[in-house]
């Protein structure tokens, strides 16, 4: 994409986000459109643009919605037992995704799946905290691995491991 | 009337899920175990709220305010959760284990 494009995608963006914060009220634009424009400017700067496929994003939604409410149940099914069933494990995940947000976008959702928690993730591996040493990690986080890398754009097939 | 009950349904429903939360806080046993508890139930239980609300504004604009609100939570509740997992283990604190 180009700076052009990009430039009034997130100008657009913005304003619309403005709208939101303000109701839409009309006078309140002497204050927005500064706004607006310092935030395109500064998200720019701290965010340079990342190709996403909309198709992959559009996938993702739903996936991570159904995911992260399963997360929550679990949670719900662990405490309300009279014992909490629960026999945590640490678990290393050696990372496909290239160092960048890809990899903190996955950390993060990956926070809010069913028994997983993100530790640390610099480096080689994704460090998890499980709550449940039964099932197959790895199985799992490759799954979810390879709808973040398809909704980046990036091509993970063929990263040995 | 209908959209009332529905609403209040979700609301409840959520308000269950922020139960469970803080119980997993006080119930289970470590840094690291209940920051799954947090994360994880206060996500839905937020969710859910959010839903039960929705049903009840009349303009757009708010509904997307308050769906606006539930995803600056949810990054702002990954986020956390993750560097205060990762500072109790730079610090040196062991997981429990069963």
């Amino acid at each position: 994409m180009d700076f052009i494009t990009n430039f009034f995608l997130r100008v657009l963006a913005f304003s619309l986000l403005w709208i939101v914060l303000v109701n839409g009220a009309l006078d309140s634009w002497v204050i927005g459109i500064p706004m607006v424009i310092m935030a395109t400017f500064i998200s720019i700067k701290l965010l340079p643009s990342t190709p996403i496929s909309f198709i992959g994003l559009v996938k993702f939604i739903p996936f991570f919605l159904w995911h992260s409410l399963l997360g929550g149940f679990d949670v719900a099914k662990r405490v309300f037992y009279a014992e909490v069933k629960i026999s945590p494990t640490m678990f290393l995940y050696r990372w496909r995704l290239p160092e960048g947000l890809s990899r903190v976008f996955m950390a993060k959702v990956v926070s809010l799946f069913p028994g997983t928690l993100a530790v640390d993730l610099g480096g080689e591996y994704l460090q998890i905290h499980a709550l449940d040493d039964s099932v197959d990690l790895r199985l799992e986080l490759m799954s979810i691995e390879k709808k973040v890398a398809d909704m980046f754009k990036i091509d993970i097939s063929a990263v040995e491991r | 009337m209908i959209i009332d009950v529905i609403s209040a349904f979700f609301i409840l429903l959520g308000a269950l899920f922020f139960l469970a939360g803080t119980l997993g806080l006080l119930r289970f046993p470590d840094v690291y175990t209940r920051l799954h508890a947090l994360t994880k139930s206060d996500n839905v239980g937020l969710g859910l709220i959010i839903i039960g609300l929705m049903l009840q504004v009349d303009s757009w604009l708010v509904a997307a305010k308050l769906l606006f609100i539930w995803f600056l939570v949810l990054l702002a509740g990954a986020g956390v959760a993750h560097l205060i997992a990762s500072t109790a283990q730079k610090r040196g604190l062991k997981p429990w284990k069963k």
